[in-house]
């Protein structure tokens, strides 16, 4: 499991370093987009690639994580997951008293 | 004396519980106000119990950045594209300024040169290669980035303005504090928004503002709580929920309370002021049952001892008279005196008629228990105005009679026949030659109304409130007993007089009956 966490991080990170660069440049390039057309759209599609490839980068992750993980601790990493996931876009269900 | 306990009683009584009704008011609207902000503090713990945990959570993201944590989850991929955004952000900081300024740039390390290579500014120390600089000046290259990668976990930037380049750099410590600033910001704005409050603020151990989403602005619920994490010792966070709601209730309490307080004042005051006016009305039918009380006793008395006098009285009355009439006819002087003599016998001879007529008025007032027999009223006001019709066309007053001649009432004839003939006798003697008496009847549920109305000059109000008064009288030759009798009269029919006089128009007076039948 480590050596599957490693590979998928250092491609995580590989990406990042990409992302940030052609973010810098793409935002260099708008200061004057007309003669940079060509280019400006390049980099966008570039960067809508690189984030569809670390999502399949993730599924294939978990994929290969829960070949290793037992019923169990596969359960416990979906129940963490998808809490996470809940947590980040309903909390705790509150009425909003006081509004 | 009265009259101010009447109005006195009820509103202290109305006072006191108005006072109360306010006081337990006030007491309520507190209760609903502490409930309502209990309310408050229980959500802000939540909400703090809640943003404690991100907050701790994602830390420990950060914290395992560079080791990983055993096994990867979305939110940790987030939080590793932070660097970007960090990049990001500093990039759209020095894009905005038009010439640097230190007091806005948070790093320790940035120095800025001119276009021929010259520092303008220096900030602790950047190592920049020289071929990097003359890429910069020659304009070959916009901007320059090494992000954290093996060993290197330090971040350089260079951004080329247009008059001038900034190059900074941020070691893995100043990395890492713009990282956890950055995962702060971020929990905070997204939770701020999630949870629909009007913000959240984080202050470091110094407590001076490390994040601050929102000012303390006016109406906020504040809960300021130690936020107790092992990333960020020290720190404070304060949680402003808006008690927009929660006011707009106690507001709503409040208005809801005073209107009905008002409603109360206003209702109350009427109640004390009805009460008032019929305990006087009742005062004043106390004060008239009382007076009418008090005549019946003076006409007992007056009763008994007429009664007692009457029949003394008319006995040498009898004897005065038919001596006086000897006296005219057998002995009057031959000579010239006997005109004078005459006239002496008859003014004697009308006194005493005078007092015979009083002692017959005594006798019949006071008959009180005479037996009712069903009588037509027309025909007893009828038989007055036969009796007085003489009177009258000598005094050239006209005298007209519109009485239903159905009406029967139960009464005592002769006495009933002496009230009426006492107020047409008074209405005669009230009105001026050519005048003229109106005698008119009504009948209304259950009682006939007997209106009789002259044209005379009227009576004054404080005269009218005295004219049923035993003696009173504003005639010269007046006794004062004529309306009083008829008034008892009335009364013993078990009806009631009222007179209506207004000056230089006339008087009325509406006499009710109870009507036996109305055919």
């Amino acid at each position: 499991m480590e050596d599957v966490k490693k590979k998928y991080m250092n491609e995580w990170r590989a990406s990042g370093r990409d992302t940030a660069q052609k973010k810098l440049e793409l935002r260099e390039l708008s200061k004057n987009p007309n003669p940079n057309r060509e280019r400006i759209n390049k980099l966008q599609d570039q960067l809508l690639e690189i984030k569809a490839s670390r999502d399949n980068m993730y599924n294939q992750y978990k994929g290969e994580v829960s070949k290793v993980l037992s019923e169990q601790q596969r359960e416990r990493y979906d129940s963490f997951t998808n809490s996470e996931r809940r947590r980040m876009v309903h909390p705790l269900g509150l009425r909003g008293h006081g509004r | 004396m009265g009259d101010k306990k009447t109005f006195i009683f009820p509103s202290l009584l109305f006072a006191i519980l108005f006072l109360l009704i306010t006081v337990t008011g006030y007491f309520q609207i507190r209760i609903i106000h502490r409930n309502i902000e209990s309310l408050l503090g229980s959500e802000g713990e939540i909400i703090y119990n809640h943003i404690k945990r991100e907050i701790d959570l994602n830390l420990e993201y950060l914290n395992l950045l560079e080791k990983s944590p055993s096994i990867i989850t979305p939110n940790f991929l987030n939080i590793m594209a932070y660097d970007e955004t960090i990049i990001d952000n500093l990039y759209s900081l020095f894009r905005s300024m038009d010439t640097v300024d230190p007091a806005k740039i948070p790093l320790s390390n940035y120095t800025v040169i001119d276009r021929e290579g010259k520092k303008l500014i220096e900030k602790g120390s950047v190592e920049v290669p020289q071929a990097y600089i003359r890429k910069f000046q020659s304009g070959k290259e916009g901007t320059f980035l090494k992000i954290p990668s093996g060993n290197d976990n330090s971040l350089t930037m260079g951004i080329r303005m247009d008059r001038y380049v900034v190059f900074f750099s941020m070691d893995e410590k100043e990395l890492d504090a713009f990282r956890k600033k950055l995962t702060v910001r971020e929990i905070v704005e997204r939770e701020g928004k999630k949870f629909n409050i009007i913000g959240i603020n984080v202050h470091d151990a110094a407590g001076k503002p490390y994040i601050h989403s929102n000012e303390n602005e006016k109406g906020a619920f504040v809960i300021s709580k130690p936020l107790d994490s092992k990333y960020l010792p020290g720190f404070t966070i304060e949680i402003l929920i808006s008690k927009k709601l929660a006011e707009d209730t106690v507001k709503r309490t409040r208005v809801s309370f005073i209107l009905i307080l008002i409603l109360l004042g206003i209702s109350g005051s009427a109640s004390v002021y009805v009460i008032f006016l019929l305990e006087r009305r009742h005062a004043k039918r106390v004060r008239g049952f009382e007076k009418e009380l008090e005549m019946k006793e003076r006409l007992v008395s007056l009763g008994k001892l007429a009664s007692g006098m009457a029949h003394e009285i008319r006995n040498p009355l009898n004897a005065m008279s038919i001596s006086i009439q000897r006296l005219k006819r057998e002995f009057a002087p031959a000579d010239h005196k006997k005109d004078e003599y005459n006239q002496f016998l008859d003014i004697t001879r009308n006194e005493l008629a005078r007092i015979d007529r009083i002692v017959e008025e005594f006798l019949l007032s006071t008959k009180s228990n005479v037996p009712f027999v069903d009588e037509s009223i027309y025909n007893i006001i009828q038989e007055v105005v036969i009796i007085l019709g003489e009177k009258a066309a000598s005094k050239g007053v006209d005298i007209s009679v519109r009485v239903d001649k159905n009406i029967i009432i139960p009464s005592q004839r002769d006495r009933l026949k002496q009230a009426f003939y006492n107020i047409i006798l008074n209405g005669i003697e009230a009105v001026e030659k050519g005048g003229h008496i109106e005698v008119s009847s009504l009948v209304r549920d259950g009682w006939a109304e007997i209106s009789i109305t002259d044209t005379g000059a009227g009576i004054g109000e404080e005269e009218l409130q005295k004219i049923f008064d035993y003696y009173y009288t504003t005639k010269d030759k007046g006794i004062g007993l004529g309306l009083p009798i008829s008034y008892m009269i009335v009364k013993d029919h078990g009806g009631d007089i009222k007179a209506f006089s207004e000056r230089n128009k006339g008087t009325t007076f509406l006499i009710s009956l109870p009507v036996k039948q109305a055919r």
